[in-house]
């Protein structure tokens, strides 16, 4: 059942389509090469910066992982988001890493990385990289398909046209005009996104009364849903994780570090840092709000077993009226769609920058670099498309983008680190930390699923496997340099 | 008032939230237009 009325929300939602399709397209004659095709000429000032960032880090996927969190885990599930914002404000405020990063003038991070650690360094970590970005972005498209055939009351059977359709068009201008067309459509998905999160909040407070909201989450979760100490729900090897994820992700994560590479200085990129970090705390207040709420309205039993994930665009689609409901999709649609192309930039910008390196050299020229560019982008398209198709979810949404994140924010983080500030770091110190930072996350995704190991698997949990990638990954590049050291003496 | 806390935490965050969006709304335009220009000149 949906409120949505195809005669009169429509028609808002096209209209959304259309104004974000021509912009996109028409933005292409500013791309005339890779550098404005993957970080918009380096012209980024703070605000375009902060929009661009913001509207990137809040996709519908995040928002219905989000609102998991506030379903199954009342407000604890804010916790990932002080994380996640407390970092992103302490790297802003020190220019940890993220100043020498963007000093340097590159593309990707492994770029930085051949500099101190060769060229098969750089490869490799940019295998990691698009490896755990392309397996966390990989349930992105399904989830919005999810989202849209529930609000739309499109039935099931029209899933995999919806996750075709967005990725298309998606794919289209992010293809034709690139980095360039990226930031412009973030500004205004940005404000679009406000206007919609905003409404349903209201919408929610009015109609059930926050205290009513914070009452029932009580009386379903118990006292512990509603203040941020550690239970057995919420453990410590679950808030490490969170920590680490989160100063990882603002240290490495492609898409946040491509704010910063596209700055137009590291001052810049800093304040981008500062003023965006209250925002990451925001991607989770909005949709952990919005958890509690489908909690009240529809109760603990109805969203069980797995389910807990839908429970959300449920209750948009029953609740918001005709009219506001349309405004809510578009600035959802907004969400996801800046996004996907963030995602699809970022990820084409480390295959063509350095999976492809050994093959072009930097020496084709710049129609044969775009053309590529454009190429990658649509391979990245097809895979979201299968992948998403035939992966089955078995945890929290949030637990498989951590740890699919994992994969390459463990090692990519230690080597970072390692790059700007460890003298010694040697590149069999980097080798052994991205082996054994890719090894663990992988080992968990698929032991979990065979019968012999599955049991053990879920016993250890997907929190310590994380925090033990982190901690292993650290200490092969440590023993990893010593030992070259050594040798060298 | 029942969740002292919680209430100032959530009129904070929303307050914020609609503040900065409102001034990236203006001044994020200008940066668009600066941009472009820098892209233009090259």
């Amino acid at each position: 059942m949906t409120n949505f009325d195809f005669f009169i929300d429509g028609p808002i939602v096209l209209i959304y389509f259309c104004i974000i399709f021509f912009i996109g397209i028409w933005l292409r004659k500013y791309v005339s090469n890779v550098e404005h095709f993957l970080v918009a000429n380096r012209g980024v000032d703070v605000y375009l910066g902060i929009a661009s960032l913001a509207a990137t880090e809040f996709g519908i996927a995040t928002c219905m992982a989000n609102a998991e969190l506030g379903f199954k885990y009342g407000l604890k599930g804010i916790i990932p988001g002080i994380a996640l914002g407390g970092s992103m404000l302490i790297v802003g405020l020190t220019g940890f890493c993220i100043e020498p990063l963007r000093n340097m003038a590159v593309i990707t991070i492994p770029e930085l990385f051949e500099r101190k650690f060769g060229k098969k360094i750089r490869w490799a970590s940019g295998l990691v990289i698009l490896v755990g970005g392309l397996l966390n972005m990989g349930l992105f498209l399904r989830q919005a398909g999810n989202f849209l055939s529930i609000t739309m009351g499109i039935g099931e059977g029209y899933l995999e046209l919806l996750m075709t359709v967005i990725l298309l068009f998606v794919g289209c201008y992010t293809v034709i005009g690139g980095m360039v067309s990226v930031l412009v459509t973030d500004y205004i998905q940005f404000i679009l996104m406000c206007l919609g999160l905003v409404s349903i909040t209201t919408v929610l407070i009015y109609q059930f009364g926050w205290k009513s909201i914070l009452d029932q989450s009580t009386a379903y979760l118990g006292p512990d849903s509603l203040n941020l100490k550690l239970n057995v729900v919420y453990t410590l090897d679950r808030l490490i994780l969170d920590i680490l994820v989160a100063f990882a992700s603002v240290l490495t994560w492609q898409t946040m570090i491509s704010r910063v590479l596209s700055a137009k200085d590291s001052s810049t990129a800093k304040k981008i840092y500062r003023a965006t970090s209250p925002y990451m705390l925001m991607r989770f207040v909005i949709p952990v709000f919005l958890g509690i709420s489908a909690l009240y309205f529809f109760g603990p039993q109805s969203y069980g077993n797995g389910k807990e994930i839908l429970a959300m665009p449920n209750m948009i689609a029953q609740l918001i009226p005709v009219g506001l409901i349309g405004i809510v999709i578009a600035s959802m649609l907004a969400a996801d769609m800046s996004t996907n192309s963030s995602y699809l930039i970022a990820w084409s910008s480390v295959i063509y920058n350095d999976l492809l390196a050994p093959i072009h050299k930097n020496k084709w020229s710049s129609k044969k670099g775009l053309f590529y560019n454009r190429m990658i982008i649509c391979c990245i398209g097809v895979f979201l498309l299968l992948y998403g198709l035939w992966y089955p979810l078995s945890d929290d949404l949030w637990v498989y983008m951590q740890v699919t994140g994992t994969i390459y924010l463990s090692s990519m983080s230690v080597l970072l680190i390692a790059c700007c500030y460890f003298k010694n770091a040697s590149a069999f110190g980097a080798g052994i930390s991205i082996i054994i930072g890719a090894l663990i996350p992988v080992s968990y995704l698929f032991l979990q699923d065979l019968s012999f190991s599955s049991t053990l698997v879920k016993n250890i949990g997907p929190y310590r496997f994380g925090v033990l990638s982190f901690l292993l990954s650290a200490l092969g590049m440590f023993i990893g340099s010593l030992i070259t050291k050594f040798k060298s003496k | 008032m029942k969740y002292p806390f919680w209430t100032l935490f959530f009129i904070l965050s929303y307050g914020w939230y609609v503040f900065v969006t409102i001034m990236v709304a203006i001044r994020g335009f200008r940066n668009i237009k600066n941009l472009i220009e820098s892209i233009d000149k090259k």
